[in-house]
């Protein structure tokens, strides 16, 4: 903006230097007129402010130390004298000769030199002829330094509680800032929220609103600020640079910072809530034993005992949560990589699965032992474990865009042969999950996309005679949802025939002339074995299966299919698959003597199920002001021996919408390491799966979302007797 | 139903339902004497449940059920044979229940019957043949014929 | 939509720099010499979505100028900033009190001045 206003800057110092000397010339008749002390600070200082925003860095400087001298007459200190007003006068045409030079970077010259050693000398004045401080030592001698008060420093508003050294350059540290405004801070015009912004554009932010300050409506002003934030940032920035963003808000927010340690740094494996509470002070160590006592969620159990408040456990779970994600965000970063064959990987997966279930009889053991050294041993090891886990599993992942490039030349040759004219769009080639389950999607999307480019896509001239474009399009997408993987495979073809399908499945005795089914379950009647539309037509659906393989395969995986179909527009097949076959986390319930395992991603809550609701016989229960349909474990799968008197309901969220689960007791969190039932159990109802237990025993994982769906029907079936 | 398939060779013997039974002892992985089978609800009644072998989960088939016959409800445990066995071209681990596995024995061919016509067994398929180890008669069970798919229909069928 | 910025100071040379710099980033800018022309610009326009302010001017100073600000219900949280120099510590809080959002440091770069605009009025 230099040069754009310096000629104007130029002509208003003029101006002000002009009004500056009848100023002082003034002045020197009435050296005790306040009015016109101030107007001549005011001119020096307008032209030192602005002397250095335009390119007169020199100019400033020196009016700098002559703005000093003024304002110590200003203020009192310093009466005006002939002095000061020759050499105010001297300096202003300093000045005025300065802001004319073309290069007004040069150094000082021999006359501006004296003329702040003179504006020095008469600040020396000031302390020995000044009104005040006349007591004041001689400035020839030094001054001493002053022995500090004893009474305590106050503190200031931004103190960082543990400034620790910063990371080496780059290295990302994680911070917990407690930003909390005082009430009045909207009055300053400050937005916290633009602070947030600045805060998350510096690395990864985590911001936890905390409102346990809003008072009751009654006596809530409308206008004040009463949210504090809890905020965890992984940054590469300096502490300075995040107190820079709070530098408006000192005075009016408290505003602490510190550095929390990660696992990254320590080498320690991930923190726990208990810890993380402790570590925070919002819960006291021995409180924090009581309620790891009892077999439930530490944080439930510590808001319910009133030991922390909501609030504090809330932000401590984000703090978890945050720290999880920054773990998990340097484990993706940029580094090198080395090959490994699979087989490698899959021993090594097959191992941990060993160790995660030799674990689990570890931890089993040390609590029947009640050895307070092997409890703690177990309890590190098992968090070890359990991020050896999660590190193994993640090796597994592989983006699913080297499959996607497979399908391109499937869509280029058989699009060749069949005399159509098709194009591939995959999205989401960088979706991620694991290497097995990709392997195992291979042939069923082979077969999608046979069945859409064969039956699907017209022909070019049917579709110029549909008003399409010649060239259809397959879109082949992937995306992750949750702990599932949605790939889908839509084309804008001609879509499925309803009546045809129907016609077909009757034919071929797979519904009943008579059958009533809706429009989701009759498209899903394509993926029937011996349902195979392909083989008359064409070859290319080849090797003589339907599709019924694609429902096997992914129905083996754990996923599910569904298929939306529009005429005349295309039509969508889209399968859920879970993200690893591996190992989940489950819950454990008991049925008489038997194990089952939810799995723990679709659990939302474990209530007890109170004996006169389980005489109602509606099979509804009240869960947060919901009548909940259930399933009993025990009539599901025919458990013998008789229900005991208090039973626990296992609230499950499946497809969007709850179910519970009625079991004698839940045992507890348990790492699953899932194992195929096999091939002759693939018809079992409402399994998934088994595990195997601690003690050597084989547990049964339970598909929650069969069970969920057989609900209503239950419930149905419950009201008509 | 003519002549034998089966071959001479060692066979494991076993009882049950008070019938004696062999399979080649070349498919046969390990004998369990007491496993701890976990039920599979909702399963085909031939399969009794799963057990732990080696860190896999296996299913255990009775072999009676599988062949059309009444469960036989045993006092103690039963022992389980783990077999190798192919299946659909796979091969494929599999448990048998048995109630008292007692010895191995080598077969020769002089011991080998024809398979009756009408077997004790509503379903012949599944017999390779029958073997007369002095005054008793053992039964030879064609393993891979016993788990395959079809002779499941087949079974079903004859009953 | 553009957002509008009151620029208040005695220099002309400051304010058209200002308002340079702020055209550039497409801020709609308004100009005032004193105090009382701030609150007259206050007055008669719509609104505002900061006010960058000096402190000494003639007339009626940046300091008292806020306190006047935010006694217009229409401006009584719209950020303001003070544009100062540092010698003047005293003069931040002063402000701070008046009830000024942040302030600007002189002499500053365009740079600087829009991550200040930036960090309050958007």
């Amino acid at each position: 903006m230099n040069e754009k206003f310096k000629e104007s800057f130029r002509e208003e110092a003029d101006e002000l230097l002009v009004q500056l000397e009848s100023i002082l010339l003034e002045l020197e008749e009435r050296p005790a007129d306040m009015e016109l002390i101030n107007a001549a600070f005011r001119a020096i200082h307008t032209v030192k402010g602005s002397a250095g925003m335009f390119g007169f860095e020199k100019a400033g400087r020196f009016t700098h130390d002559l703005e000093g001298l003024l304002d110590s007459c200003r203020s009192g200190r310093r009466a005006v004298d002939k002095n000061i007003i020759n050499l105010s006068l001297r300096a202003r045409d300093k000045i005025r000769d300065m802001l004319a030079e073309e290069d007004s970077s040069g150094p000082f010259d021999g006359e501006a030199l004296a003329l702040m050693d003179e504006f020095r000398a008469a600040a020396n004045l000031e302390a020995s002829g000044g009104l005040e401080d006349a007591a004041s030592p001689k400035p020839a001698s030094p001054k001493p330094a002053a022995p500090q008060p004893a009474a305590p420093q106050p503190v200031p508003a931004a103190v960082p509680t543990e400034y620790q050294e910063p990371g080496a350059a780059g290295t990302a540290l994680t911070y917990r800032i407690r930003f909390e405004p005082q009430s009045d801070l909207f009055l300053n015009g400050t937005r916290p929220l633009r602070l947030l912004d600045e805060l998350a554009a510096l690395g990864q932010l985590s911001p936890i609103p905390d409102v346990s300050r809003i008072p009751l409506l009654e006596s809530l002003d409308p206008e004040a600020c009463y949210v504090a934030w809890n905020c965890l940032l992984t940054t590469a920035a300096s502490l300075d640079d995040i107190r820079d963003v709070f530098i408006f808000v000192e005075g009016s927010a408290v505003v602490k910072i510190e550095r929390i340690a990660t696992d990254a740094d320590e080498g320690e494996p991930g923190k726990r809530l208990g810890e993380i509470l402790v570590d925070r002070g919002a819960v006291r160590p021995e409180a924090l034993g009581e309620a790891l006592r009892s077999q439930r969620r530490l944080g439930e159990v510590l808001v319910e005992s009133n030991v922390v408040s909501n609030s504090d456990l809330e932000s401590a779970l984000a703090e978890q949560a945050h720290l999880k994600r920054v773990q998990d965000k340097q484990a993706e970063g940029p580094s090198s990589s080395i090959r490994v064959s699979s087989d490698k990987l899959d021993q090594l997966v097959d191992l941990v699965g060993e160790l995660v279930t030799t674990q689990a009889r570890l931890l089993r053991t040390s609590t029947d032992i009640l050895d307070p050294g092997l409890s703690s041993i177990a309890e590190q090891f098992d968090r070890l474990v359990s991020q050896l886990r999660d590190n193994t599993m993640s090796m597994r992942m592989l983006p699913i865009g080297s499959t996607f490039n497979k399908f391109r030349r499937v869509v280029r040759d058989l699009s060749g042969e069949l005399g159509k004219d098709v194009e591939l769009l995959a999205v989401g080639a960088d979706t991620e999950l694991d290497k097995t389950v990709i392997e195992r999607l291979n042939d069923p999307l082979i077969h999608i996309i046979r069945n859409s480019l064969d039956h699907g896509i017209e022909s070019p001239a049917e579709r110029r005679a549909a008003g399409k474009p010649e060239r259809g399009t397959i879109r082949l997408t992937a995306e992750h949802s949750g702990a599932n993987v949605v790939i889908s495979v839509s084309d804008d073809g001609k879509g499925m025939d309803l009546q045809a399908i129907k016609a077909k499945a009757v034919e071929r005795g797979l519904l009943g002339p008579q059958d009533q089914i809706g429009d989701a379950e009759a498209y899903l009647l394509v993926f029937k074995p011996g349902f195979s539309t392909a083989k008359a037509v064409t070859s290319v659906s080849g090797r003589g299966v339907g599709m019924d393989v694609v429902k096997r395969e992914i129905d083996s995986l754990g996923g599910t299919v569904s298929v939306e179909s529009t005429p005349g527009l295309g039509s969508t097949i889209v399968l859920k698959i879970p993200l690893t076959l591996a190992i989940i986390e489950g819950l454990l319930v008991r049925v008489s003597e038997e194990y089952f395992v939810l799995p723990l991603s679709v659990v939302e809550a474990c209530v007890e199920l109170r004996s006169s609701e389980q005489d109602s016989g509606s099979r509804l229960i009240r869960y947060r002001d919901e009548l909940l349909p259930y399933v009993d474990l025990r009539d599901f799968f025919a458990v013998p021996g008789e229900a005991p008197e208090n039973r626990q309901i296992v609230v499950v969220n499946v497809q969007d919408s709850s179910v519970g689960l009625v079991v004698d007791s839940v045992i507890g969190d348990n790492q699953t390491v899932i194992k195929p039932l096999g091939r002759l159990y693939r018809d079992a109802v409402g399994l998934s799966g088994a595990t195997i237990m601690g003690d050597g025993r084989v547990a049964l994982i339970v598909d929650c979302a069969k069970l969920a769906s057989s609900a209503p029907e239950l419930e149905q079936k419950a009201r008509a007797s | 139903m003519g002549a034998s398939k089966a071959e001479a060779g060692r066979y494991l013997c076993f009882s049950l339902g008070r019938k004696a039974y062999a399979v080649p002892v070349v498919r046969v992985e390990v004998v369990l004497e007491t496993p701890v089978m976990t039920r599979v609800p909702n399963s085909q009644p031939h399969l009794r449940g799963v057990i732990n072998y080696r860190g896999s989960v296996v299913p255990v088939i009775d072999p009676l059920v599988r062949f059309g016959e009444d469960r036989v409800e045993m006092d103690s445990s039963p022992a389980v044979i783990v077999l190798q066995l192919s299946y659909e071209g796979e091969n494929l681990v599999v448990g048998m229940l048995a109630e008292e596995v007692s010895e191995v024995l080598d077969i020769d061919e002089g011991a080998l019957e024809a398979v009756p016509a009408m077997g004790t067994m509503k379903n012949g398929g599944f017999v390779s043949g029958v073997a007369k180890v002095g005054d008793e008669f053992i039964v030879l069970l064609d393993v891979d014929a016993a788990f395959s798919r079809d002779a499941v229909a087949e079974a079903r069928a004859g009953r | 939509m553009a957002k509008s910025i009151l620029i208040i100071d005695d220099s002309a040379a400051i304010r058209q720099s200002i308002s340079y710099i702020l055209q550039q980033e497409g801020y709609v800018t308004t100009e005032a010499g004193d105090g009382v022309e701030g609150l007259q610009k206050l007055d008669t326009s719509g609104k505002f979505d900061c006010i960058i302010t000096d402190v000494n001017m003639p007339n009626m100073d940046g300091i008292t100028f806020i306190r006047k600000a935010r006694e217009n219900p229409k401006f009584k949280f719209v950020p303001i900033l003070v544009l100062t120099t540092e010698s003047q510590g005293a003069k931040m809080n002063e402000g701070k009190e008046a009830g000024a959002t942040g302030w600007i440091v002189k002499p500053f770069s365009a740079d600087k001045l829009l991550a200040v605009v930036k960090k309050v009025a958007e």
